[in-house]
C-alpha cells in the first residue's frame, strides 16, 4: 500500500534516520553513518522543527499496550454428579474471517463454581482495530487433572459455556472489568445462560515506564573546516543478529562541540528492557543529508542510570583510521546530566478515569463525487449491500470509535450540497433535522448518510472551514465545562479543497482543544493540500495571522490505496496515531486521569 | 505600565511567556541572554528576565504579566532580543491581534495556548514563541449550556495548567560540567509535569 509506506518514510525522515546496516555486530558498520534526512533550504532550521513537532506530535506512543486479562466466574452450572465442576477457561482471538486463535488457558480449579482464575491472558491492545474475544469455559473431567492444560483436548471436556466481547469494551470501562454471560445454545437453537462470566484487563506496568534524560558531551570531534561541528545524537535499539533500530535522535545544536541537548524520553516499550544495549551515535549534521559520523558507543539504560549517579562520561568510540577492524577511544565523552524514572499515564489510564472519544462525522456532498443514481457514482447505494468508498470509511472508523462514547450520540454533518431550502450549505445536519446534528451509532449515520442522498442535491464547491469550525465549538464545550471529553471528526472528501487558508486558519484556532480530525479522501482527485494539512512533513501549519499550530491535529489518509485481502487497513493507519495526539493535548494541558 | 483611567474602556489581559524555540542571530543559533518585551504602544513595554545559557535558543521564562487593553487596541506586539556584548539584538517579533485572542473557540476567561511564528526585520522566519493568555476581570466569560454536550464531572488538572509544552523546566540550574568549557545548551528536565516520579 503506497499510503502506509509513504507513512512510514515520512516518520523515518522526520525522526531523522533510518536503520543502521545489518551485521554480526554494530561496531562492524562503516566508519561513516549516514542517518538519511532530507535536505532543506533550511537545514537544521526544518531539522530541528521536525524532530520537535514529531516528538510532539507522536506523544511518545507506543504502537500497541500490552495487557493481561484475568478471569473469574460465577453462577457455572454444576456437571458433576458427586462434587462441583472443575473449570478451565480457554481465551480466542476472533479473526476476519471467523476463526479462532487460541491466547491462552488457564489453569484447572477444582470443585468450585465460582472460580478465580490466577493465570491469565496476555494479549497486545491496538486502539486502531476492532478485537474481538472469545472465551469459553469447560469442566475438565478428574481423570485429566494431572495432565498440564495445554496438553488437554478440549472436546473431551464438559463445555460450560462460552462469552464474547470486544476488547475496547473491557478497556473502557471504569474498572477494567467487564461482565459477560456465559451461554451455548441448545439442539434448537435457543440461547440458554450458564452463569456469568468477569474479564478485567490490566495494563503491565512495564508498559508506563519511562526514562528521561538529558546527554551533554564534551570535547566532540570538529568536522567541519571552518566552523564547528553541529551535532546530533541517534539512540538506536540492538536487535537480534546486530541490527539497530533507530527509537530515538535528539536535535542539532549548531556550531558547539559541547553540546547539551535537550531532554529526551524513552518508554520501556522502545528499548525493552533496562539492560538491553542501545547503540548512541553522534554525528556531525549535514544539510545534504550524508551526516558524518563523530563518535559511538554502547550503553544500556541502566548504563546510562549509573554513569548519571556516578556523574562520570563514557568514552565515543570510532573506528581506526589505520586499522578499520578496530575501534578507537575519542576524548570526546557523552555525560548525563539528568536520569529520571518516571511512570507515563497512557491512553488506557485516562480512558479507565472516564474520558471518553466523541465521534463527529462530516460528508462531502459535492458534484464532483457524480450522480448518486449512477453505477461509477462515489456515493452510489449498491443494493447488493456493497458498500461505497464513503459508507466504508464511516464504518470502520466508526466501529472502533463507537465504544470509547458512553452513549453513542454522533454529530453527523454533510457540506458542499444544495439543502432542501435551495441553498448551498458547508454545514448541514446529515439527518435533515435543521436543530439537532446528532444521530444515534454507527447505524444511525449510515442511514442519515443513505437518507440525504434522497434529499441533498450535489453542489459545491468544497470547503472544510466550516464543518471544522462546527466540531471547533462542541470541543470548545469540554474545555468550558471541563468535560472528559475528546473529540473525533471525521471529514470524507473526494475533492481538491478551495477554502485552504480559512481551513488552516481554523485547523490552527482548533488546536489547542481537545480534537482530532481524521481526513479520508476518496476517488482519483489529487490531494496534495490534504497532505500539506497532514503536517507529517514538520511543517506546522500557520494561520494568516502567523499563529502555529500548538500541535498536530490533522491524519489523512488517501482510501483509493486500500487493496483487497490487505493486511493492514488504511483506515488503521488512520487511526493509530489518534491515541498520541490524544496523549498530547492531555500532556500539553496537564492534565492527568482522575482515579 | 501606567493604567488607563477609565476602566470601562480597556480589558485586563493576562500573559505568559512560556517559551521560545530555534532562535538564531545571522543564522547562528543564540546561546544566552534572550529575552521578550511586550507592547501595547510605544510607551508602554514590559520585559521577561534573561534566559540564561541552559537553553540555549530553546529559552524559557514562564513569566506573567497582566496587561491593560484599550477597547481600540488592534494588536500586541511581543520582540524577543538577545543581548550581546555589542549591544542588545532584536532576534525577530511578532505582531499578536487581539483577535486572535477574543476570537478563538476557547472563551476569552479560559487559558489559551498560542504559539506564533517570529519574524526578522526583513521578514525571514525565525523561531517560534510560546505562550498562553487568559482574559481577566468584567470581560470573564460564562459559558451556557451547550445542545451538544452533557455537562459531566470535571477532571483533575495539575496546578501548573499555565503551560503548554511538554517538558518544560521549572528553575534555572547550572549543570555540573559547564566548568569544562564551551557552552551548556539544552533545557533540564522538568519536575511535576503531569507526570508520577
Amino acid at each position: 500500500m503506497g499510503w502506509y509506506r509513504k507513512y512510514l518514510t515520512r516518520g523515518q525522515q522526520a525522526v531523522g534516520g533510518g536503520g543502521g546496516g545489518g551485521g554480526s555486530g554494530p561496531y562492524q558498520q562503516q566508519q561513516h553513518q549516514n542517518p538519511t534526512t532530507s535536505g532543506t533550504v533550511e537545514g537544521t532550521t526544518a531539522t530541528n522543527d521536525a524532530v520537535d513537532f514529531f516528538y510532539r506530535s507522536h506523544g511518545q506512543q507506543a504502537l500497541f499496550t500490552p495487557l493481561e486479562l484475568s478471569l473469574s466466574a460465577s453462577k457455572l452450572r454444576d456437571r458433576d454428579i458427586l462434587s462441583k465442576s472443575d473449570p478451565m477457561a480457554v481465551g480466542y482471538i476472533k479473526r476476519k474471517d471467523g476463526t479462532l486463535e487460541e491466547i491462552g488457558r488457564t489453569e484447572v480449579i477444582m470443585n468450585t463454581l465460582e472460580p478465580v482464575w490466577i493465570g491469565k491472558f496476555s494479549i497486545a491492545y491496538q486502539f486502531e482495530i476492532v478485537q474481538p474475544l472469545v472465551f469459553r469455559v469447560y469442566d475438565v473431567d478428574t481423570k485429566y487433572h494431572n495432565l498440564p492444560v495445554e496438553s488437554l483436548k478440549l472436546k473431551e471436556q464438559e463445555f460450560l459455556g462460552e462469552a464474547t466481547c470486544v476488547l475496547s469494551q473491557i478497556v473502557t470501562k471504569p474498572s477494567k472489568t467487564l461482565d459477560l454471560k456465559l451461554q451455548r445454545k441448545d439442539g434448537h437453537g435457543a440461547i440458554i445462560d450458564l452463569g456469568s462470566l468477569h474479564v478485567h484487563a490490566e495494563e503491565e506496568i512495564s508498559s508506563r515506564q519511562a526514562f528521561e534524560m538529558i546527554f551533554h558531551c564534551t570535547q566532540l570531534e570538529n568536522m567541519d573546516l571552518f566552523s564547528k561541528s553541529d551535532p546530533f545524537l541517534r539512540v538506536s535499539k540492538i536487535v537480534e543478529g546486530g541490527n539497530v533500530i533507530p527509537i530515538c535522535k535528539t536535535e542539532v545544536v549548531k556550531d558547539n562541540l559541547n553540546p547539551i541537548w535537550k531532554p529526551i524520553c524513552l518508554t520501556m516499550q522502545q528499548f525493552g528492557g533496562k539492560d538491553n544495549p542501545l547503540l548512541i551515535e553522534c554525528f556531525d549534521f549535514e544539510s545534504s543529508g550524508n551526516h558524518e559520523l563523530i563518535g559511538k558507543l554502547q550503553k544500556s539504560v541502566a548504563d546510562l542510570e549509573i554513569l548519571y549517579q556516578e556523574r562520570v562520561g563514557a568514552n565515543f568510540l570510532k573506528a581506526s583510521s589505520v586499522r578499520h577492524d578496530h575501534m578507537k577511544s575519542l576524548k570526546s565523552q557523552l555525560f548525563v546530566d539528568e536520569f529520571c524514572n518516571k511512570t507515563l499515564y497512557s491512553f488506557l489510564d485516562y480512558i479507565s478515569s472516564g474520558f471518553e472519544l466523541n465521534f463527529m462525522v462530516a460528508v462531502d456532498f459535492t458534484a464532483s463525487n457524480g450522480n448518486p443514481r449512477l453505477p461509477d457514482s462515489l456515493h452510489y447505494i449498491d443494493l447488493s449491500g456493497r458498500l461505497n468508498a464513503y459508507q466504508q470509511a464511516i464504518f470502520e472508523v466508526g466501529e472502533v470509535i463507537q465504544f470509547y462514547d458512553s452513549d453513542k450520540h454522533f454529530p453527523a454533518w454533510g457540506f458542499g450540497g444544495r439543502t432542501s431550502d435551495g441553498v448551498v450549505s458547508h454545514c448541514f445536519n446529515l439527518n435533515g433535522n435543521p436543530s439537532e446534528s446528532e444521530v444515534d451509532g454507527v447505524n444511525g449515520i449510515m442511514s442519515a448518510y443513505s437518507n440525504a442522498l434522497h434529499h441533498v442535491t450535489l453542489a459545491g464547491p468544497t470547503l472544510f472551514g466550516q464543518v471544522i469550525n462546527k466540531a471547533a465549538q462542541i470541543a470548545t464545550q469540554s474545555v468550558s465545562y471541563n468535560q472528559r471529553k475528546y473529540n473525533v471528526l471525521l471529514i470524507i472528501t473526494d475533492g481538491v479543497l478551495t477554502d485552504l487558508q480559512e481551513t488552516k486558519n481554523a485547523l490552527v484556532k482548533a488546536s489547542d482543544l481537545p480534537l482530532s480530525i481524521l481526513i479520508v479522501g476518496v476517488g482519483g482527485a489529487d490531494f496534495k493540500e490534504m497532505e500539506i494539512l497532514d503536517a507529517d512533513n514538520g511543517k506546522r501549519l500557520q494561520s494568516s495571522t502567523g499563529r502555529i499550530a500548538t500541535r498536530d491535529i490533522v491524519q489523512f489518509v488517501p482510501m483509493r490505496e486500500v487493496h483487497a485481502g490487505g493486511q493492514i487497513s488504511i483506515i488503521q493507519a488512520l487511526l493509530q496515531e489518534l491515541p498520541g495526539q490524544f496523549l498530547t493535548y492531555m500532556r500539553s494541558k496537564n492534565i492527568v486521569p482522575h482515579f | 505600565m501606567e493604567k488607563s483611567s477609565s476602566s470601562s474602556s480597556s480589558r485586563s489581559l493576562e500573559v505568559t511567556i512560556i517559551s521560545a524555540e530555534n532562535l538564531r542571530k545571522n543564522h547562528r543559533s543564540i546561546k544566552k541572554n534572550a529575552f521578550v518585551t511586550l507592547e501595547t504602544d510605544p510607551n508602554n513595554s514590559q520585559s521577561t528576565s534573561m534566559a540564561d545559557s541552559i537553553g540555549g535558543s530553546y529559552p524559557s521564562w514562564n513569566e506573567k504579566f497582566e496587561l491593560t487593553l484599550p477597547y481600540n487596541l488592534r494588536y500586541i506586539r511581543l520582540e524577543v532580543k538577545c543581548k550581546t556584548a555589542t549591544g542588545v539584538k532584536t532576534i525577530g517579533s511578532v505582531n499578536i491581534p487581539i483577535s486572535d485572542l477574543l476570537e478563538d473557540f476557547i472563551p476569552p476567561s479560559c487559558l489559551h495556548h498560542l504559539s506564533y511564528r517570529l519574524r526578522e526585520r526583513d521578514g525571514d522566519r525565525n523561531g517560534i514563541i510560546n505562550l498562553s493568555i487568559r482574559m481577566k476581570g468584567a470581560d470573564s466569560y460564562v459559558p451556557r449550556p451547550s445542545p451538544y454536550m452533557r455537562v459531566q464531572t470535571g477532571y483533575k488538572i495539575n496546578s501548573n495548567a499555565c503551560r503548554s509544552m511538554p517538558m518544560l523546566p521549572t528553575g534555572i540550574r547550572q549543570t555540573a560540567y559547564n566548568n569544562t568549557g564551551g557552552i551548556a545548551m539544552g533545557i533540564p528536565v522538568s519536575k511535576g509535569y503531569g507526570l508520577v516520579l
